[in-house]
């Protein structure tokens, strides 16, 4: 191991002080005690539910389609024939529809929504100008108030505020218009190449977001993998988002 | 150390002694990873539940110590993804609570190391996290590079950086 095998000295007052925050407390085993038993009940609450709950939801879709074949007709189409986003005030919530199982696919940040997609990128402008003029009220309002035109994900905060000298060769400079271009490029490419190992992300990329722009705002250096975006979704929304599926489309250094 | 088929009650009793062994280390890595007290609560209390879940598929093929971290370090990770993580204050500043009269020595020392750990909660997690398994948990290279599924060189390299940077702050700091 080498150079490593020397601790220095101020490493060896890390081993003989106590970690200085908080603690795994009485409370905390409780907690799990208790969601443990609570589990055990649920399990066996359901499972007898289980196989009558099956037989009941066979039942039940055959007593439906029958249903909805006599309602049904070229003239008199039920209200789940039409597509979502052609019924009135009701915008399918891709945040809701992501389900916990589904973590490692996709996850939005809920951002106030925006249309107007120039205000995503204003806001990250706006937040660059302040932090160089050190104006706290501008910051203060644009990271932490409620009506903050967008919320910055707290990678992006570490990085500008607290992690600037730490500059990092992958790091991508973000809400740079060069970039908007990179990744508008890089997602056509991808997307007209059709490579067979991008396929999936691709289609992926395509229902969730109307157009392929999309604003860099942070390398994540903590994640060390993900970036940061402001995107305009499919139901013209604007947010910050990361994920795994985006940092693949990116290249980090423009 | 392997649970191969264990009753619920039986579970339950080695979740007991996993809790007591184990918990502090547990909270502490999950408070490195996100730098936030009330999600360190929440993922350590996560990580005992998952764990008492999988009990029966640990195979032993790392310590039970790497296990749980591992877990820890999967959720933290989920956690870090998830829209709840949002508008957190982006440092938890290492304040100590502890108020115990002492010589001008001993509260220098104290001081000190505030100070360290001030500055190793204010590295990038990817050096914090290496730093911390190292000098904190005691981890040998070999073991962090497992537990993170990056290579022993990356570790290294990531652990020569950490130190720089925080002797670095250090210097300035003092």
């Amino acid at each position: 191991m080498g150079e490593q095998d020397q601790k220095l000295d101020w490493e060896k007052k890390l081993t003989v002080t106590p970690f200085p925050q908080g603690q795994f407390t009485e409370e905390c085993k409780q907690n799990v005690r208790e969601r443990i038993e609570m589990q055990k009940e649920n399990k066996r609450n359901w499972t007898p539910w289980i196989g009558g709950g099956l037989v009941a939801a066979v039942l039940a879709f055959a007593v439906v389609t029958n249903l909805d074949n006599l309602l049904t007709s070229p003239d008199n189409r039920s209200a789940t024939d039409i597509p979502p986003s052609a019924q009135p005030n009701k915008v399918p919530s891709m945040i809701t529809e992501i389900k916990d199982d589904e973590k490692k696919v996709t996850r939005y940040m809920e951002t106030p929504a925006t249309t107007d997609p120039s205000q995503a990128v204003a806001a990250v402008k706006r937040l660059e100008e302040a932090r160089k003029a050190q104006d706290w009220q501008t910051i203060e309002q644009l990271l932490y108030r409620t009506d903050a035109p967008l919320d910055f994900p707290e990678g992006y905060i570490n990085r500008m505020f607290g992690q600037q000298a730490t500059h990092d060769p992958d790091t991508v400079e973000y809400g740079e218009p060069t970039v908007i271009k990179g990744f508008a490029t890089e997602y056509k490419r991808i997307n007209r190449s059709q490579e067979p190992n991008n396929a999936e992300k691709v289609e992926e990329m395509r229902m969730k977001f109307k157009e392929a722009v999309a604003v860099p705002v942070s390398y994540d250096n903590n994640a060390d993998q993900m970036v940061y975006y402001a995107v305009q979704t499919a139901t013209g929304e604007w947010k910050i988002a990361y994920d795994r599926v985006a940092d693949s489309f990116v290249t980090h250094k423009q | 150390m392997k649970f191969g088929a264990l009753s619920h009650s039986e579970k339950r009793n080695a979740l007991e002694e996993l809790m007591d062994t184990y918990g502090q280390d547990i909270w502490n890595y999950a408070f490195t990873l996100t730098r936030n007290k009330e999600m360190a609560n929440d993922i350590s209390q996560d990580a005992f539940v998952k764990a008492f879940e999988k009990l029966n598929e640990f195979r032993g093929e790392s310590s039970i110590k790497t296990w749980l971290l591992k877990i820890t370090r999967n959720l933290a990770i989920d956690s870090r993804r998830s829209a709840f993580f949002r508008r957190v204050t982006p440092v938890e500043f290492v304040t100590s609570t502890d108020s115990h009269p002492s010589a001008e020595k001993e509260a220098m020392a104290h001081l000190s190391s505030e100070l360290i750990w001030n500055k190793v909660m204010e590295l990038p997690l990817k050096f914090r996290e290496v730093l911390l398994l190292y000098a904190f948990h005691q981890f040998s290279v070999r073991e962090i590079s497992e537990l993170m599924e990056i290579p022993e060189g990356t570790v290294k390299s990531r652990l020569r950086s950490a130190r720089i940077k925080v002797s670095d702050a250090l210097k300035e700091a003092t």
